[in-house]
């Protein structure tokens, strides 16, 4: 069975394929999931850590397995640059500290309040039902 | 430069330079790169070597060049000079090398130097409705789940304008808000730029030869013998790519291909959360009539309104008319007053 990782901070495990579908379990960063099936943008996947089984969504998930440990910062010997980028490295929060450094008039507090502002799929929903927005699914064409 | 415009990779025959060429080659590449930024609204303090290895024009010269200039300037050894060149015959990279983890890294910077061009709207019940809008409509696209996720923002500015920071920041100027009557108004223009995010349109304006350094510089040969100032060279190509994209954000604008592909991916989105896509032509009839000539907005980096209308209308069909139901109306235009 093939094995994939999630690439997102937090990726939902839900109860359909569809972002109606209720979420089971967050699933993080780097987590390796086993492919069951596939369907329409949507990946069916066990969790191999605890055998929680759902679906995701495949903009959630790398194309193939990738040699890195949950967390991510972790790669083996033998990692190849795309892999070793995959671990943490290239652009990431280290570099971002020493371009703020270098750049000490760019502000980012705007963008981590930015990223404060989420919502979530029940507020969707009932955002959606209140303005008499009738939803197509998500993800499907 | 934008993708459209990228140069191709292929080889050159790069002579030595001597002393004063390589003190004008370094001017005129901090010329350059200060230019960008000044116009995008930020300075920088430094720009080290690997700033010129990644201004250069094709990967083999700026590995020839840039090895030359370090190794010549003292900068690097002339054994780390031969492994950046050993470095660089790696596979060249295309921007979907970029795992989504630094996509995020790079967007969250264009965001903060998007929000050095127009400052935030600090209203939270606006900025709610507008992530409530927003992220209903990222959840249908086809890349709903990025690395941080999508986050929407009002800008204070009466300009015309919004932007998309890879990764899912977005932002929207009062003055975009105004030209908007309708929920499935503004649910258009936040479709086209969602469509950007999921298309990757921002992180292709990145040039072709600083994605091969930035994912080349972290390969094992290069973390060997760079040691820590790995992390200062991976910094200024970072600086690089961040002033490649907010050039184009907020200068040259993408080209008209993307914009076309974004407005056909918001036909879709709409469609898919159930608002009507002809709010989108609502939209851009008003704004039209309100852009003003000469301003660094959307009229500078879009397609004009009228062609955007023509190639929508032959996407949508016939044009409809946009009555939202009440209850749509009611709370759009609650939030328009907070506008």
């Amino acid at each position: 069975m093939k094995t994939v990782n999630v690439l997102v901070k937090k990726g939902a495990l839900r109860t359909q394929p569809s972002f109606i579908g209720q979420v089971i379990a967050d699933v993080g960063y780097g987590e390796a999931v086993q492919v069951v099936e596939q369907a329409n943008g949507w990946t069916r996947v066990k969790v191999i850590r605890n055998g929680h089984m759902g679906w995701m969504h495949d903009s959630a998930l790398s194309d193939k397995a990738m040699s890195l440990k949950s967390g991510g910062l972790n790669a083996g010997q033998s990692a190849t640059g795309d892999e070793l980028a995959l671990a943490g490295k290239g652009f990431n929060k280290q570099v971002e500290q020493q371009f703020r450094s270098r750049n000490p008039g760019v502000d980012f507090s705007w963008v981590n309040k930015m990223e404060a502002f989420t919502i979530s799929d029940r507020q969707v929903q009932i955002f959606l039902q209140e303005g008499q927005v009738l939803p197509g699914g998500g993800g499907q064409s | 430069m934008n993708s459209n415009n990228m140069p191709d990779l292929k080889p050159l025959s790069v002579k030595p330079l001597n002393k004063k060429e390589l003190a004008q080659n370094y001017d005129n590449n901090l010329f350059n790169r200060r230019d960008v930024l000044r116009t995008a609204g930020i300075g920088l303090a430094m720009v080290p070597v690997a700033a010129i290895l990644s201004g250069c024009e094709t990967m083999n010269a700026m590995t020839q060049v840039g090895a030359q200039i370090g190794a010549a300037s003292g900068l690097i050894s002339h054994s780390q000079a031969d492994s950046l060149q050993k470095v660089v015959t790696v596979t060249s990279k295309s921007f979907e090398d970029f795992t989504p983890e630094q996509e995020y890294y790079i967007g969250r910077t264009v965001g903060a130097i998007i929000l050095q061009k127009y400052r935030p709207y600090n209203n939270h019940e606006a900025n709610q409705y507008l992530n409530l809008l927003g992220q209903s409509l990222s959840r249908a696209s086809d890349r709903p789940e990025t690395y941080g996720g999508y986050h929407f923002l009002i800008q204070d500015s009466g300009e015309i304008n919004a932007l998309a920071a890879p990764g899912g920041l977005i932002f929207i100027t009062r003055g975009l808000l105004n030209c908007c009557r309708s929920e499935d108004a503004l649910a258009g223009v936040l479709a086209h730029e969602i469509a950007h995010v999921q298309e990757k349109h921002g992180i292709q304006a990145i040039e072709k030869s600083r994605i091969t350094s930035a994912l080349t510089t972290i390969g094992v040969e290069g973390a060997k013998n760079f040691g820590s100032s790995e992390l200062a060279s991976l910094t200024s190509t970072f600086e690089s790519s961040i002033t490649d994209i907010t050039g184009t954000l907020i200068n040259s604008g993408y080209s008209r291909s993307f914009e076309k592909d974004a407005d056909l991916n918001a036909v879709r989105i709409l469609r898919r959360v159930g608002y009507n896509p002809g709010g989108l032509l609502d939209m851009l009839g008003i704004m039209k009539q309100s852009l003003q000539p000469g301003r660094n907005d959307f009229g500078q980096t879009h397609p004009t309104p009228q062609d955007r209308i023509a190639l929508l209308q032959n996407a949508i069909g016939s044009v409809t008319l946009v009555q939202s139901p009440g209850v749509r109306q009611k709370r759009f235009d609650r939030f328009r007053k907070k506008i």
